[in-house]
This record gives C-alpha cells, structure tokens and sequence, in this order.
C-alpha cells in the first residue's frame, strides 16, 4: 500500500483527473492567478452594484483594500469558536450561523471539518436575484444586505450555494440596545423579517482589526486577507503574503462551478473533495 | 340550396324542436339573473359566513405572523421557502384556467363555451387576486413591497414575476370586464326607474350606452379577440416566470430547463379543474343543469386529462434528467422514495390515475365523477407544488441532514383563508353580475351553447336573415328552418 | 506595472551607520543594527515600480559556522500595519551570492510594494540546511513609498453578470414590451369602450 499513499498533491490529481466528469466542485488557485493580470495576480475587482451602493459602502479610501479570506484546514479542529466569536458579537441567535463549521467526510472516508463563512463572491447570485438591490457589494468586494431595505423574499437564500443567508424568522430575541442604528456593515440589532449574514466584519477590517471569526480561531486557521496589500494575517499572529501562499499551497476556491468567484480561498490538507452538491 | 343542404348535413344533430328560440333566451336570462334577483337563502348565507369565518381566521394568523415573525408559519432557514410560495403558484395558476376556457376556446371558435366563460373568468379574476395576496404573507417585510418598484432591480427574476402577475391581473380584469358591458347594460335596463343610486352609478355607468347595435357588437368582439390574443401569451409568460425564481437558481431540483413548459401545463391542468369545480358549484346551487350539462363536463375531462398526461410526462422528464446521471440525486430519493414521498405519489395516484381513469371508464364519464376528479386533481397539484419547493430547498448543500419543514396553525388557517375566499369572493361578486354572458349565450344559441356548432351553420343563419328573410334567434333553429325551406320548394 | 509610481524615493537607511541619505520618513526607531548586515533598498529602476532589495552580510561572521554561501539563506521580510498584527511578512528569499571566503556576501530580492507609507524591510540570515530556524543576523530598514492614488487596481467590473453581454439591451426589449402590452390593454379598453358609448349615444339621438 505504500505506493498508494495518498498525500495531499497525488490525491489532488487524482481529483483533478474526475475534473473532467465535472463533478469536482475544485479551482485552484493557481489556475485563478493565471487568469488575473493585476498586480498581484488578482482581478482587483470592486464591481459596486446596486444603485445606491456607492454611497452605503464604506467610503474609506474604498480601493485601498480588497478583503479577502483564506481558511487553511490543516488547521481547523472543529471547535466552532469561529462561530461562537461572530454570534456574540452580531447578536445571532443560536441557529444563526453566519460562520459555520460543517463536519465534512473526504474521498477516504475520514472526517475534517470546514468553516463556512459568506464567500463574498466577485460573482454573487444573490445580489443579482435580489429583486429590490437590498443585497449590494462595496467598492472593497464585500457583500452586504441593507437590512433597511429587503422585503425578506428569501430569493436570496435560493440563489446562494453557500448556503451562506440567514433569515430573522422570530420577534422576540432579545436584542441589546445599541447606541447607533444597524448598518450593511454592522447589522445589529438584526431586524426581522430580513435576511441577514456574514459581513466579513468588514468594520473591524478597516480599523485595522481581524474579523470576529479570525480573532477568535485559537487555531490560527482563518486569515484576513487584503488582495491589494497582499497581506494575511490569522489569530496567531502568523502573516502570510497572501497570493504566495494561496500559491504554495494550492488553495483551491469552493464550487467554482458555481461561477461565483469567491474572495475565500481554502488550503486542503486531508485530501478532500470538495464537491458536495450532492450531499445526501 | 345544395350548399345548405351540405352544411345542414355536416351539422347534423338532435335538435329539441319544441323549443322557440325566444323563450330559451327568457330562460337564460332568468336562470343566470337568480343569483342576482333572487334574495340569497338561508344556505348561501350559511356558507358565506362560513367561509368569512375562514378568511377572519386566516387574516388574524396572518397578523399573528406579522408579530412574531415567519417563524410562526413554520419557516426556518433550511426550508426558506415552503407553503406560501406554493400557494402563490396554485392559486396563480388556477386563475390561467379561466383564460383557457374563456380565450382558448373563444379563439377557437368553441361555442359550447357559452354558459362557461362567465364562471371562467370571475374564477381567474377572484384567483389571480388572491395569489397574488399570497405574496403578502410569503414576504418577511410585506410592508416594504413597493421597494420592488422604488428600486428595481432588473435582473432579478421577482421582478420580472411582480410586472408579469401585474399585467396579467389588468389583462384579466379587462377581460372579465369587456363580456360584462351588454349584461351591465341590460341589469340596468331591467331595474328601469327603481335603481338606487349605486345601481345607477354602477351597471348604468359601466354599460356605456350598449344597445346592442351591429357596431357595438363588432366593437366588443374586436375587443375580445385582441384580449384573448393577449392573454394567452401573458398566462404563458407569467408561469414562465414563476418557474424561473426557482429555475434561475443554482439549486438542483430547480435549476431545470424544462421548468417553465412543466409550470404552464401545471396551471392550466389545475386551471381546468378549478373551472369544473366552479361550474359545479354553481350548478348546483342556483340548479343550471338545463344549460351547463355533462357534456360540459365531459368535454372540461378530456381537456382536463390531456393537459393531465403532459404534466406527468414533464414530471418524468424532469426526474429522469437528473436522476439517471445520479450527480444530484438526494432531492429525486426524497420525492421519490424519502419523505416527500407521500405526497409526491398522492399526486401520481389522485392526481394523475384518478382523472384518467373517470374520464376513461363511461360509467363515471358524467358531471360528479369529473367534478370529484378536479377536485383531487386541484388538491393534488397543490401538493405537487409543495413537493416541487420544499426538497429542493431543504436539501443540504453543503453537508448534514435535511431540513424540514413543518406546518403550524399559522400557516394552514392563512392556506385556507386563501381557499374559502375563491367561492367567497364568487359567490358575492355574483350577487351583482350574472351568471352567464347573455352576449355569448345569444350568439351560441341554445343548440350552439351545448354542442359545437360550425360557424358555417353560423354564417348560414345570416344568409338567411338577410336573403331568405328568415329571422333565426339562434343558429341552432337555423338547420330546421333551412330543412323546412327546401322541403317547401 | 505602472500602478505603482514611486515618486519619492528617499532611501534609505541603513543598519551599522554605514551611511544615512536623508529619510522623508527619518525613520527613526525603525532601523534596528543587528550584527554585521546592511540592507539596501532602491528603486530597480528609475521608472519602475519595484524595489530591489540587497543585503551584505559580513562574511568573517559567517565563516565560522559554514562551508559556503549556499548553506545560507536570506529572508527578506516587510512589516504589515494590517490587521493590527505589526507581522512580518515574507516577501523572497534568496541565497547568497558569494563563496565562503569573500569579505561580503550579498543577496538581492525584489518586491513590489503594495501599499503606501512608511514600509519597514528586514532580511534575516539563516543557516538554510541545518538549523534552518535559527536567524544568524538580521537587518532592517524603512523605506517610504508613495502611490498615485489613480493607480490601483480600476474598478472595472470583470466578473459575469447573468447575460452580461444582451442584458442592458435585453431589460429595455423586455421593458418596452410590458410598455407596448399595457398600451395594447388600455387601448383595447379605450377602444371598446369609446365604440360601444358613441354608437350608443348616436342610436339613441335617431
């Protein structure tokens, strides 16, 4: 059996080899960078849509920054302490799991475990779905629901393969007093009736800070990342340049069939299959 | 006189010849005016206040809902869409069988169409209306709905859905209204000096003059024709975009091609049950069985179980499609088999065996059996909606277990509340409109109104008024007269 | 790579006091002497935007602990305001360029900045092959950059829109068509309803 050892790159060509059958939901990010011709090899993209997405974003020298995200699973022990971080600070409930981790099992049958936060994708269905542009994207390529504005029509929640949105169904959470309003950045209180989710904290990101998931990871699996810096750093300090370690690492997007572009990469480890449409 | 002698041939058929035409438009009238004249007894009151009794409920579990969230209604993030936007499609789609009973079939030249189309097409009307109310309760912020006009977006499919049931609820009305114009006129003639003065402002208004001269005539049929024309066409585009919020989604289950030819069949399958079921409803409660008779019926069944097998030929392509190539599978297993799949083979049995076999065997070929038949098929596309929605949407995308999705108080009473006010709604509306078109009934002729009489019988009858100068009240006296006129030379 | 126009160039400073240009920046506690290292930092060239990053190491310091050049390896680090981390990110590696023996070893990288400001450089000097953890030497040096804000990335939209090539003209067919419906409906209404009342009104004035 020594010669069927499975380490991580010989499993991802073999995955890459069903590519063809076109179940394997894998873009690396090599394949990604080639396709890019900005400086960094990323399509700095800061597509605004929605017509009054200009004035909701953070205006704050906007093309100054990229975020972006990379969950190295090689890390990740299921400790859910991501999710735990970015309910307590947005005020969710229990079932809202703007980051989730889902216990996953890979191609050899053991389990791994695999955050999900919103993918903040280039290409986003929600946002095109969205009937009122409740849903819009900022100059920075962060995904945001102007929870002043959704009729809750959940379109979103169809369109979204991430299973990423999640919906205020009940009255009566106890929401804490805020001093000022909810924004698109910083949804809280929540409001019901409208959907909500993973705003990449990108409030925090502009001070200067590490999301709420990224901060509380005592593993150091999530980095924040700045694609036009090209800077990632995680809860441990660890900084990374970030395109040089997508690359080394053959990070790898989720669905890219989707044609969804996400701004989250992911760096397998356990030789997983990262298709999981058909998950029954 | 050959070529009379021909068309007299080719139209041959029983004809009651006691009758005279006159005296059958005097029944006419009284019979589609008794919902009207007649002061409502005891058991129409009994039920109207029945089904209010339903719609007050449904309208507190709606204020209900409102308060405490969607949650309420049994809604959770794993199944984000379930009853309402199901309801939404049922009763939409119901509402296209009026346009097929009414346009299809008035294109077509049908004139057996005659003492349907009123029922037809207050039926669309009133269904299309509480359709699209069921977008009120499905919305989390139904306060905020003309967002969707303040800032549209034009690439999203529900915009798309919100002009199309827009137009097509304008065109609906204009073409329940357009028939109603000689009836209006002739209400307004028959209350003569007593009106009151809402009568006077409603049927005299809205009767603009009618007399019923040649011009008049030929203004409304122009009308008519061109609205028909229109309508058809609209019913098609609004259930195309129905399916589309589902089929322009990534999930599978819904992104499907043939989503919206399998979304038009639906509404018109269910359409032409609820047409039979209206039919019988009001059949029986004001007793018109001498003018809507089982060949009606029998004619609504087999359209009825044509559209029937398309429908279950869509459904199979539907799962073939995708099941054979075993990619996304887990949705088929939980229709098929998993835990939709009651539901899904209820509609299969009541829904698709049931009519075929009523309208197959001649026994229960007759009014009750294809009126029980409608009534399962209507249920059971109803719950073939839910079976369309809920696996799809519960389905884990990413990993774990299947959401579910579980009706509370909530929303059944609001799912009934939208049930009880179709014959509600009609059964008002019809306190002040008659029953039938008087216009389209006239023209059909008594004959004309049961079976399909060619227009060649038609166009004979006019020849003769004009160059034989024998007046015939109705097409269907024309075959007698013209047998007594070449017998006579 | 015209994104980046450096238009100020006020390098640099340099570790040991070897000498000290004039810093816009003054760069003052940024600059740490370890040992026996210098880094430079320039433009590559006057009109490019990338750095070219050189360190000098002592190689009477070096002598005692390897063989050759090739056992060592310089790392060349930024330090990051991002995220409140004050990390260092790694930004090349590079062996050095002389054998043992050699009074200075040298090594070049080049980088190009990607933000703004004050930007501190740091090489390290490791023992690649045996102690590869083990930093030998180090050196920073801080080196201000500035940017044409026009520079960064556009923001041309280059993702897929659905039907990103008929969609504009396609919302104005789809939207002059429900235009011409309605028109159509309100027509046929208008139309109907003038027809019916004046040939009403005339039949009754005969």
């Amino acid at each position: 059996m020594a010669e069927n050892k499975i380490n991580r790159r010989n499993f991802l060509k073999i995955v890459g080899a069903t590519t063809a059958a076109g179940t394997v939901e894998l873009i690396t990010y090599r394949a990604y960078a080639a396709s890019g011709s900005s400086p960094n090899g990323w399509n700095g993209t800061s597509g605004v849509s929605g017509s009054s997405a200009a004035s909701m974003a953070n205006t704050e020298s906007p093309t100054d920054h990229q975020w972006a995200m990379v969950i190295d699973l090689r890390n990740c022990n299921g400790c859910k302490a991501c999710t735990a971080a970015c309910q307590k600070a947005h005020y969710l409930t229990e079932d809202q799991t703007w980051i989730d981790v889902f216990s996953m099992t890979d191609s050899i049958g053991r389990s791994y475990f695999m955050p999900r936060p919103c993918m903040q994708c280039e290409n986003p269905p929600c946002l095109h779905v969205c009937p009122v542009h409740a849903t819009f994207r900022t100059d920075q390529g962060v995904v945001l629901v102007n929870q002043g504005r959704c009729i809750g029509c959940r379109m979103c929640m169809a369109a979204c393969p991430y299973q990423a949105r999640y919906f205020n169904w009940n009255a009566g959470v106890n929401y804490p007093s805020m001093p000022i309003k909810p924004t698109p950045e910083m949804p809280v209180p929540q409001r019901l009736g409208t959907v909500g989710k993973c705003t990449f904290c990108v409030g925090n990101l502009n001070d200067g800070l590490l999301s709420e998931c990224a901060a509380g990871c005592p593993m150091g699996t999530i980095y924040n990342g700045d694609m036009i810096t090209d800077v990632g750093v995680n809860s441990m300090g660890n900084t990374i340049k970030l395109s040089e370690f997508l690359y080394e690492n053959d990070a790898v997007s989720f669905k890219p069939s989707q044609n969804t572009h996400p701004r989250v990469w992911y760096i397998l480890g356990h030789g997983q299959n990262l298709d999981t449409d058909d998950a029954s | 006189m050959t070529v009379i002698e021909k068309t007299y041939e080719a139209d041959a058929v029983e004809v009651n010849h006691s009758q005279s035409g006159n005296h059958w438009m005097d029944d006419v009238t009284d019979s589609a005016m008794s919902s009207m004249k007649n002061k409502p007894g005891k058991i129409w009151w009994l039920i109207v206040l029945l089904l209010g009794a339903v719609i007050v409920a449904g309208v507190v579990a709606w204020i209900y809902q409102l308060k405490h969230g969607m949650g309420s209604a049994g809604y959770n993030d794993r199944s984000f869409w379930a009853v309402y936007i199901a309801d939404v499609i049922t009763f939409i789609g119901v509402s296209y069988g009026g346009a097929v009973i009414s346009a299809i079939l008035r294109l077509t030249g049908q004139s057996w169409r005659a003492p349907l189309t009123r029922l037809a097409e207050a039926m669309a009307l009133v269904t299309v209306a509480i359709g699209g109310a069921f977008i009120f309760p499905h919305l989390g912020r139904p306060d905020r709905f003309l967002n969707i006009v303040v800032y549209p977006n034009f690439s999203s499919p529900l915009f798309w859905d919100f002009m199309a049931i827009l137009t097509y609820t304008v065109a609906t009305t204009i073409f329940f209204y357009l028939p109603l114009i000689p009836d209006m006129a002739f209400i307004s003639k028959m209350l003569g000096e007593k009106k009151k003065l809402w009568q006077r402002m409603f049927y005299s208004s809205l009767s603009f003059n009618w007399l019923g001269n040649e011009k008049q005539k030929k203004a409304l049929h122009r009308g008519l024709t061109i609205i028909s024309l229109l309508i058809i066409p609209l019913a098609v585009s609004v259930h195309s975009v129905l399916s589309w919020a589902f089929a322009l989604t990534s999930r599978p289950g819904w992104m499907e091609t043939v989503f919206p030819p399998y979304f038009v069949i639906a509404a018109l399958y269910s359409g032409t049950a609820m047409v039979v079921l209206v039919v019988a409803g009001f059949r029986k409660g004001y007793k018109l069985q001498r003018f809507i008779t089982d060949r009606h019926f029998t004619r609504l069944g087999y359209l009825m179980v044509a559209l029937g097998l398309v429908y279950i030929y869509l459904t199979l392509a539907d799962l073939i499609t995708e099941g054979y190539t075993g990619i996304t599978t887990g949705w088929i297993q939980q229709t098929v088999t998993g835990s939709y799949a009651p539901a899904f083979w209820f509609y299969v049995f009541a829904g698709e065996l049931l009519p075929i076999l009523v309208v197959a065997i001649k026994k229960t070929r007759n009014a009750t059996g294809i009126t029980i038949a409608s009534f399962f098929v209507v249920i059971s596309l109803w719950v073939k909606r839910l079976v369309i929605v809920l696996p799809p949407a519960t389905q884990p995308l990413i990993a774990g277990p299947w959401g579910s999705y579980h009706f509370t108080w909530v929303s059944i009473t609001i799912t009934l509340a939208g049930v009880a006010a179709i014959p509600f709604l009609l059964m008002i509306m019809f306190r002040f409109i008659p029953l039938f078109s008087l216009e389209d009934m006239e023209e059909a002729g008594e004959l004309g109104s049961i079976e399909q009489v060619s227009t060649h019988t038609q166009i004979l009858a006019r020849i003769l008024k004009k160059y034989v100068g024998v007046e015939v009240a109705a097409p269907a006296k024309a075959e007698m007269t013209v047998q007594a006129t070449v017998e006579g030379e | 790579m015209k994104n980046f126009l450096i238009k100020s160039v006020l390098t640099v400073f340099i570790i040991s006091g070897l000498f000290s240009l004039m810093s816009y920046t003054s760069a003052k506690a940024a600059s740490v002497t370890s040992g026996d290292s210098t880094l430079n930092v320039a433009l590559k060239s006057p009109k490019s935007s990338t750095l070219l990053l050189t360190s000098t190491f002592s190689s009477t310091q070096l002598a005692s602990t390897a063989k050759s050049s090739s056992d060592y390896v310089a790392l060349y680090f930024v330090q990051t305001t991002e995220f409140s981390s004050r990390g260092w990110m790694q930004i090349g590696s590079a062996s050095l360029s002389a054998s043992t023996g050699e009074e200075n070893m040298t090594s070049t990288v080049s980088y190009d900045p990607t933000w703004t400001g004050r930007e501190t450089f740091k090489v390290e000097l490791l023992q690649n092959q045996n102690d590869a953890g083990v930093v030998l030497n180090s050196a920073t040096t801080v080196f201000n950059v500035l940017k044409d804000p026009s520079g960064f990335p556009s923001s041309e939209i280059n993702y897929q829109r659905p039907m990103n090539q008929v969609g504009k003209w396609l919302v104005r067919g789809l939207l002059t068509l429900v235009a011409l419906v309605w028109i159509l409906m309100f027509g046929v209404l208008g139309f109907v309803v003038n027809r019916v009342s004046k040939n009403g009104k005339v039949a009754l004035n005969d």
